[in-house]
Formats: C-alpha cells, sequence, structure tokens
C-alpha cells in the first residue's frame, strides 16, 4: 500500500478513535461541566447538538480511514469541521468568553485540521486513480 | 440517482440557509428564548459542527455512488440531533420554537434513509 495511503488512513482512525473517547462521555456530563464550569448549561440544545454532530463526525472519520482514496473528497468537510471549532475557541478566548480547556480541545483540532490537509494534498495523485 | 442528488442538494441548501445566520444571531437567540447563552464554545460547536455536515451533503449530492455508506450516517445525523430535540422539549428544557427547524431535519433524515435505499438498488 503506498505510504500517503498508510497515513492517511492512521491519521484518521486516530483522530477518530481520540473524537470518540473524548465527546461520547460528554453524553453524561452536562450536569458535571455546568458545576465545575459555571454558570451552569443554559441551552442543552446546543451542548447535546454539538456531541451529537461531532460524533457523527468522528464516524465519518473512522469511514475515510477505511478507504481514505475512495472518501478523500470527504476530507474537505472534515478539515472545515476540525478547523470552525478551532477558529471558534481561539476568537472566543481571545475575547475572554472561554477558559484553557475549550480552547486546549479547540488546538488540537486546528493541528488535526493541518494534518487533514496534509492528507488531502498527498492523496491527490492517488485520487486520480480511483475512477 | 437523481431523487437522491436532489434530496442532498436540498438538504445541504436549507442547512445553509439555516445555519449561517446563526454565527451573527447567539444575542438574539438568548433574547428571544432566554436566558442569554452560557457555553458559547458549544454554541458556536454546534454551528461550525452542523455546517460542515452541510458540505458533507453537497459532496453526496455530487457523487452518491461513490459516498454511499455517509447517506446513512448523514440520516443518522439528521434523526439523531431530532431525537435529542425531542427529549428536550418533552422535559420542558428548551423551547418549542427549536422544534420548527428540527422538523425539516426529521423530513431529510427519512428522504436520506429512502435515498439510500433508491442508490442500494441502483448499485446492485
Amino acid at each position: 500500500m503506498h505510504a500517503n495511503v498508510i497515513y492517511a488512513r492512521w491519521l484518521y482512525a486516530v483522530a477518530g478513535s481520540w473524537g470518540l473517547l473524548i465527546l461520547v462521555p460528554m453524553f453524561f456530563l452536562e450536569d458535571y461541566f455546568s458545576r465545575t464550569s459555571p454558570p451552569a448549561i443554559t441551552h442543552p440544545e446546543y451542548y447535546y447538538g454539538f456531541v451529537g454532530v461531532a460524533v457523527a463526525f468522528q464516524l465519518l472519520f473512522l469511514i475515510i480511514a477505511a478507504d481514505p482514496v475512495r472518501y478523500r473528497p470527504a476530507m474537505l468537510a472534515a478539515i472545515i469541521e476540525k478547523f470552525s471549532y478551532g477558529i471558534a475557541t481561539l476568537v472566543l478566548y481571545n475575547h475572554g468568553r472561554v477558559w484553557g480547556g475549550p480552547l486546549f480541545g479547540g488546538v488540537v483540532d486546528l493541528a488535526f485540521g493541518v494534518l487533514f490537509v496534509a492528507a488531502y494534498v498527498m492523496l491527490r495523485r492517488n485520487a486520480r486513480y480511483y475512477a | 440517482m437523481r431523487f437522491c442528488r436532489r434530496v442532498f442538494f436540498l438538504a445541504g441548501l436549507y442547512g445553509f440557509a439555516v445555519l449561517l445566520p446563526l454565527y451573527f444571531a447567539e444575542g438574539l437567540v438568548g433574547r428571544l428564548v432566554p436566558p442569554e447563552v452560557t457555553h458559547p464554545e458549544f454554541y458556536y460547536g454546534f454551528v461550525g459542527g452542523a455546517l460542515a455536515w452541510q458540505v458533507v451533503y453537497l459532496l453526496v449530492a455530487l457523487e452518491p455512488l461513490r459516498l454511499q455508506p455517509l447517506i446513512v450516517l448523514s440520516a443518522l445525523a439528521k434523526l439523531g440531533l431530532v431525537v435529542a430535540v425531542a427529549l428536550l422539549v418533552e422535559e420542558g428544557r428548551t423551547s418549542l420554537l427549536f422544534a420548527v427547524p428540527v422538523m425539516g431535519d426529521l423530513v431529510f433524515g427519512l428522504l436520506f434513509l429512502y435515498a439510500y435505499a433508491l442508490v442500494r438498488r441502483a448499485a446492485a
């Protein structure tokens, strides 16, 4: 198997597994967040909406990991997802609206986003053979 | 195949139309459905993640056969949100106002499942 494909496989498998490990417990931690990071969460629909949408994306990452060449187009959405959260937390932190925890998550997402861009570019040549 | 392309294209457009304004509406949400949003990282995380899903829908509309497994995942994402909001409304933890856009998600989630059945038949 081509080295670029192996890189993409590992990257998306690690990103998806890491994401599921972090996000799935959040389904049961709304109260904990409200207690440890006051004030309490006032709009749970956005909390659970965020967790649900993000968990679905981790499953998408695992699908991409199964066949990165076939699912290369979906990497564009994966890149947007990673950068959207990373940039949002940076802006919110800059405005003093979030603390270090969300910022750490955002920086990790930005790092994965950069690696996703690299995988997308590296697979350009392989993707030509798909059709 | 044409049905699948149209449904996913429409879903993507609908999603962008509903979600993009939310980037500028955090304060409005707090005023319309008080109290104000206290954890903006979840609010903007939801908006950004959901917008990225709209890109997935548009990509599926372009290549439904190649991205066939993403159709099922898209349906799960839509219907998951519907279930979450329905439970929160039932518990009285969120406003019925949020149920209105989520009705669109329910319709598209069901259409995605139907589109998947059609694409599988076409692929066989």
